[in-house]
């Protein structure tokens, strides 16, 4: 095998339209995606052994981006606040490899956001300050940087 | 100046816009090695350069 990857060096990015992105990566320590299942359904004929499966739609996705938390206006934490407490669309794109010529890049389409970790935490800990938010959206497209 | 295919959704960094298949696009921020590997990876791939033909003779 050749070309395995970390996702160490990936390159996260966030954007209110779609065109114009904030590379946050300075800031995003962690990129989580669930749901996007596609939904089936089955019946039994009586002379079959086996199911007949069928295909239905696929179920959203959720991508959830932690990050530190930083008050910039255009870092992670505020986009993602702006856009929760607006009910406007945020977009998430990353690249495992980090985003130069020839590297695979995941775009959602516009994202709602459904859930944001606010600050908070214990006085005893230096840990630096950590933010997360969850966009939900309807799929996810691979491009290519060119 | 070189046109190319785009073959499947890029990322132009350059024009900082998405290109779907079918369309024509320039590379001209790219090295040559750049844009071979695109070419090999089928990303992209070189236009077709057509030539002109010019009919002679009818304005003579």
């Amino acid at each position: 095998m050749a070309g395995e990857i970390s996702f160490s060096k990936a390159k996260v990015e966030v954007s209110t339209n779609g065109t114009t992105w904030t590379d946050i990566s300075a800031a995003a320590t962690a990129v989580e995606v669930k749901g996007g299942d596609r939904k089936t359904g089955e019946a039994y004929a009586y002379s079959l052994d086996y199911p007949v499966i069928t295909q239905g739609k696929r179920e959203p996705i959720n991508v959830t981006v932690k990050a530190l938390y930083t008050e910039g206006t255009s870092e992670a934490f505020e986009m993602a606040r702006t856009a929760y407490e607006a009910g406007t669309s945020l977009y998430v794109r990353w690249s495992p490899k980090g985003g130069t010529t020839g590297n695979f890049q995941f775009v959602t389409d516009p994202g709602i956001v459904t859930s944001l970790v606010y600050p908070a935490g214990e006085a005893e800990k230096g840990d630096p300050l950590l933010c997360e938010f969850t966009v939900e959206t309807a799929k996810i497209t691979k491009s290519v940087a060119a | 100046m070189d046109e190319y295919l785009v073959k499947t959704l890029i990322w132009h960094t350059a024009d900082q816009a998405y290109y779907e298949p079918g369309s024509v696009v320039r590379l001209d921020h790219l090295t040559q090695d750049e844009i071979a590997q695109l070419v090999r990876d089928g990303v992209v791939e070189p236009q077709q350069k057509t030539e002109k033909h010019v009919k002679k003779g009818d304005n003579e």
